[in-house]
């Protein structure tokens, strides 16, 4: 019986699996008939992409040309008087939006809107759409009012006035008032809201003033001392957040309520949030200035890059961040490639620089650890051509305090190896290479650490790549300086002696970042000694004149570099893959750190 | 029976205390939380601010009675990155872990303790032979190169579900089976070892000889005592899926507590880092706690507390 009843089973079984089989049979048959339809679209799309390639190879062979005959062009010029034509307008002509954008990129997941005080990643994403920022930016990256038309600071230097722009509405129609925005900024350097912008702000604000106040159409506000980059702080340039919610609605609904539907002046209103997933916006059509090109637009929040292109390449996305090195990848699949020129930087710190006596103290070395290094190689071969070698840390072209005579450090290994022997180090010496994971700003630091060391190794040193975490990096170049009984415990510890490999996005003025860094009374005191910089960050701190600045900071830049007090290694490109069917202009800001201005972008032609 | 229930509950209470007591010094040993907290670009002065509003300024132990008071209140804090109170994060995300956790287990179960069941019955036959395929398989496949490759089949290739994504039933598959596909291996190699000890077993013959038939021999005497390492093996594996599930949800875009937790690591954002630990921790306690309850109904042998 036990066998009769196993044979039964096994009958079962076979029934079962040839049900199972032709169920999966009859529903792949139900669903390749459609299918076939979109792969036969897909196929038309990829037919038409040789045509577009076709149309950029003959622009760049037309400029080839121009170049051989470069004087004759000049001549043109100047007799026709013939402005270039500049295929970027700021801002953008006004359309009637139509149509969805889908966006995606790693945004880290839209946890909260209060941008006020808010230090969330994604933030930054979509604050140029539902809000903005008082002081805006030029597509050259030079600073043009935003709702706040003008900006004084008073003669003492300590008071400054914003003068709020009288035609500036909110997504529920009511209007922007200076009391409205003094309320606002209130709220941020409030002991009880204290985050982003305040944190910033309030430690310089003068208690006894009373912080920002609403006079006519002006806020003012006054520092403790006069602070000369406090500005900045109110700049879309700023990492900071100094957006505006309309009062009046912000008290009735609470955070909780506001979060759910949040309203600000910015050029597209908020649809939904679901977070963790996507922001759902509508264009502003009354926006002031800014005119979006879609009607709809969603930012997805997709970590992994390699999904981000499959969303792409399934029509799930109209436009991905992608990486420098995906870029052959997107062109060869038949999508548009957009790249933000000098988006992000990377450098090599010494670390006990400063100190007398101390290895790195001698130019020689510091010099020679810099020339060995092949960036242009590094940039070709690791970046796939999407980095170059950079002059300056943190600045790119067009930054403040970017020396327009700033020369990347040469790659010379041979010099470098005389210049090793000439300060009795012909044997090389034992270092130890930091870096750290999971910064967004800069591709691959490991991969590029690794590079390094194997330059280092080329001219006889023994370069050990530390991978750490970030704030064990940064706790290495500033705990064991800061600290003496941490700094004799550090140099009682070499060799090895220790470098440091890092990333960022760019600083459009990079007053701040400097001063914290290597000023010798900066925040984290890297370097204590005050011969290195103090002086040329002091003029710079000085100066009001956002001239004066630039040409103090470049001073500063110029002197790091030339002395070598640091190793500027590469400025990259944040590379964008567009669907080219979707995505037509973009007016993408050269050397923003945080290149996502939605509302510009418009559909092809 | 309640005695034991009674026991298990309260040792279940002491190691969530224990839990948030480890996380309330291990966040604090990691580093000045108010310089965390506080942007690079910060004034020094910003720092002192951010210790008087977190409380930071206060001696440690009042700090904890604080902690402590707020946590039994279901008070997490505050996320240092966002400013947005950390139980409406995690409410926020809950429902897309749990539910991916569910299903994930679901079409680990449903494939697997058949196919553990079958390779038992016909011990190195072609059923046996897929079995340890898909045990060897499972076992050897990173989560993340597994979630690609289906990604890039089924999304890209043949475009029957979205990449990414939580957009109602069909996109639950492709991670979900991701999640489940290692578990499915653990799970056949126990259930077929499982089942080969139970059908060798006294019992199983004499229900055998007792002239039973063999879907009743299996399916009653044999699957059910088999079940019981399954059964727990399967439910650890769930509070699994809530701390692996980081990983999927990355490469899936699935918008959970997996990708929290990961952003709070990498973002120093504590307070979110402490509320994940604390509902993972309490997860797997929970779980721990049904399944040892469960086993008592499950196999009437087993008889706790009062003996």
């Amino acid at each position: 019986m036990p066998h009769f009843e196993l044979v039964n089973l096994r009958r079962y079984l076979l029934i079962v699996t040839l049900t199972v089989m032709s169920l999966i049979a009859a529903c792949g048959g139900a669903s390749s008939e459609p299918l076939v339809v979109e792969k036969e679209v897909i196929k038309e799309v990829v037919k038409e992409i040789p045509v577009v390639k076709e149309v950029i190879k003959e622009v760049v062979k037309e400029i080839v040309v121009e170049k051989e005959v470069v004087k004759e062009v000049e001549k043109q010029v100047i007799v026709m008087a013939t402005p270039t034509p500049n295929p970027f307008i700021y801002p953008p002509p006004k359309v009637t939006p139509a149509g969805t954008l889908i966006s995606v990129g790693d945004y880290w997941g839209f946890m909260g809107v209060d941008t006020n005080i808010s230090e969330d990643s994604s933030t930054k994403i979509y604050i140029n759409e539902l809000f903005e920022y008082p002081i805006d930016q030029n597509l050259d990256g030079s600073l043009k009012p935003g709702f706040v038309t003008k900006w004084e600071v008073s003669p003492d230097q300590r008071t400054w006035t914003l003068t709020i722009r009288d035609d500036v509405y909110f997504h529920d129609g009511t209007k922007l008032t200076a009391e409205n925005a003094a309320w606002g900024w209130n709220r941020s350097v409030s002991p009880d809201t204290l985050g982003g912008f305040g944190l910033e702000v309030a430690p310089l604000l003068d208690p006894a003033a009373g912080g920002f106040s609403a006079v006519g159409d002006t806020v003012k506000f006054t520092t403790q001392k006069p602070s000369s980059t406090v500005i900045m702080n109110f700049t879309a340039v700023s990492p900071s957040r100094s957006t505006i919610f309309p009062q009046a609605y912000f008290e009735s609904k609470g955070v909780a309520g506001f979060t759910e539907n949040p309203i600000g002046t910015g050029p597209y209103k908020f649809v939904r949030r679901v977070p963790g997933q996507y922001m759902e916006l509508t264009a502003f059509e009354d926006h002031y200035e800014k005119f979006p090109g879609y009607k709809n637009l969603q930012i997805w929040d997709v970590a992994e890059l390699t999904t981000r292109v499959s969303m792409l390449k399934t029509g799930h996305a109209d436009l991905i961040a992608a990486s420098v090195r995906s870029v052959k990848e997107l062109e060869e699949s038949g999508f548009g490639v957009r790249q933000v020129p000098g988006a992000n930087i990377s450098w090599m710190w010494y670390n006990h620089h400063w100190k007398e006596g101390h290895l790195f103290n001698d130019k020689r070395v510091r010099e020679a650890l810099s020339i060995a290094i092949d960036r242009q190689g590094i940039g070709d071969g690791l970046y796939a051509g999407q980095a170059k070698p950079n002059c300056c840390a943190y600045a790119v072209p067009g930054n403040i305090g970017y020396p327009a005579d700033g020369i990347p450090h040469p790659y010379d290994p041979d010099r470098a190896k005389e210049l090793l022997k000439e300060a009795g180090y012909d044997k090389g010496f034992e270092v130890d290479v930091y870096t750290y994971v999971g910064d967004a700003d800069w591709a691959d630091l490991p991969g590029l650490t690794e590079a390094i060391a194997g330059y280092l190794q080329v001219i006889g040193l023994k370069a050990t790549v530390r991978v750490v975490d970030g704030q064990a990096f940064k706790a290495v170049f500033s705990g064991s300086n800061k600290d003496p009984k941490a700094l004799q415990e550090s140099l009682a510890k070499e060799p090895p002696y220790i470098l440091g490999v890092r990333g960022s996005d760019t600083r459009y003025h990079t007053f701040r970042t400097s001063y914290i860094w290597n000023h010798s009374k900066g925040k984290f005191g890297y370097n204590q000694d005050p011969n290195i910089a103090d002086a040329l960050l002091d003029k710079a701190g000085a100066a009001f004149d956002l001239d004066k600045q630039h040409e103090a900071l470049a001073a500063y830049q110029l002197h790091m570099n030339e002395e070598y007090w640091h190793a500027p290694l590469l400025a990259a490109v944040a590379v964008f893959g567009v669907d080219r069917d979707k995505v037509g202009t973009w007016h993408t800001v050269n050397g923003r750190p945080f290149p996502h201005n939605h509302w510009s972008i418009r559909p092809p032609r | 029976m309640f005695g034991y229930i009674a026991s298990r509950i309260f040792q279940a209470i002491l190691a969530l205390w224990f839990i948030a007591s480890l996380v309330f010094v291990l966040s604090r040993a990691a580093g000045d939380p108010a310089e965390l907290f506080t942007a690079n670009l910060a004034a020094p002065e910003a720092e002192q601010m951010m210790r008087e509003r977190l409380g930071l300024d206060q001696p440690l132990y009042k700090q904890y009675v604080i902690y402590m008071g707020q946590l039994i209140q279901g008070d997490l804090g505050t996320s240092a990155r966002s400013s947005v109170p950390v139980v409406q994060i995690l409410k926020e995300r809950m429902p897309a872990t749990f539910s991916l956790a569910l299903i994930s287990i679901l079409i680990a179960v449903i494939v697997s303790i058949p196919l553990g069941v079958l390779s038992a019955i016909y011990r190195d036959g072609p059923i046996d032979w897929v079995a340890k395929v898909v045990s060897f398989l499972g076992q050897s496949m990173p989560s993340f190169w597994l979630g690609l490759m289906l990604i890039l089949v089924f999304a890209v290739l043949l475009g029957w579900v979205a990449p990414a994504g939580r957009l109602g039933i069909p996109s639950y598959i492709l991670p979900g089976f991701t999640l489940g596909w290692a578990a499915m291996a653990g799970i056949v190699r126990l259930m077929r070892s499982s089942m080969l000890d139970v059908l060798d077993s006294d019992y199983v013959t004499m229900a055998r000889a007792k002239g039973l038939p063999e879907v009743i021999v299996i399916g009653k005497h044999a699957l059910r005592n088999a079940l019981i390492p399954v059964i727990t093996y399967a439910s650890l594996i769930l509070g699994a899926f809530m701390n692996g599930s980081v990983v999927v949800e990355s490469v899936f875009a699935w918008p959970g507590i997996g990708r929290v937790a990961l952003h709070s690591v990498l973002g120093r954002d504590f307070p979110v880092v402490q509320g994940v630990v604390i509902v993972f921790g309490s997860f797997f306690i929970i779980i721990n706690l049904i399944v040892d309850i469960l086993y008592a109904f499950i196999d009437p042998r087993i008889k706790y507390g009062s003996q």
